[in-house]
């Protein structure tokens, strides 16, 4: 399969995995978006597996890399910030220990994903470090 | 790392996008090792020198430090 048909056909399959997300969401069924989520990656994974091109190699990795983590660290802060001032307004008597046990949780997740992440790049680009 | 890949492209008449195809990899990664943002591999380093039918040191110079 040709890049710019992939392309074509990745875009459709984000549109329609969107929409089954919505879909399930206002249907108030929690399997639907799960379903639509997990069957849209399989579909993007398959796509990008045909593609007679190369479109990934060990610099477009590295850079992937980069950009995913930053991504995440600014993402996650966001939602710290955000979800302690949530947390600290919801209440009239602002609710510290709650948020120390969020902030907690977010760290220990943050953990994890990075430690994760880390080892799959690392196998990833095994042997085609700068 | 300082290189001499793209003297060596015009000299073998690719483009970037042929030679990428020819190593492999993306457009985008000869354009990052052509401007000295990216130090390749050294499976692809190798790769090159098989294409180029040079040694790696007469496509990539190293420099000494100190």
């Amino acid at each position: 399969m040709q890049k710019n048909h992939a392309t074509i056909a990745g875009i459709a399959v984000a549109v329609a995995m969107i929409a089954g997300i919505m879909y399930g969401v206002r249907a108030g069924n929690a399997a639907i978006p799960v379903l639509s989520f997990l069957a849209g990656s399989g579909l993007l994974f398959l796509l990008k597996r045909n593609v007679d091109t190369v479109i990934e190699d060990e610099w477009t990795l590295l850079v992937e890399q980069k950009a995913s983590t930053m991504t995440m660290n600014l993402t996650s802060f966001l939602f710290t910030v955000i979800g302690l001032f949530l947390i600290t307004i919801s209440s009239p008597e602002q609710n510290y220990d709650q948020a120390a046990l969020t902030i907690a949780a977010i760290l220990v997740t943050l953990a994890i994903v990075y430690i994760a992440t880390t080892f799959w790049y690392s196998h990833a680009l095994r042997g085609t470090g700068p | 790392m300082k290189n001499k890949l793209r003297i060596f492209r015009a000299v073998h008449t690719l483009t970037q996008e042929e030679l990428a195809e020819k190593l492999g990899v993306t457009r985008h990664t000869i354009i990052a090792i052509e401007n000295e943002r990216y130090d390749p591999s050294l499976g692809l380093a190798f790769r090159m020198s098989d294409l180029f039918g040079v040694p790696i040191e007469d496509i990539f110079i190293h420099e000494k430090q100190g």
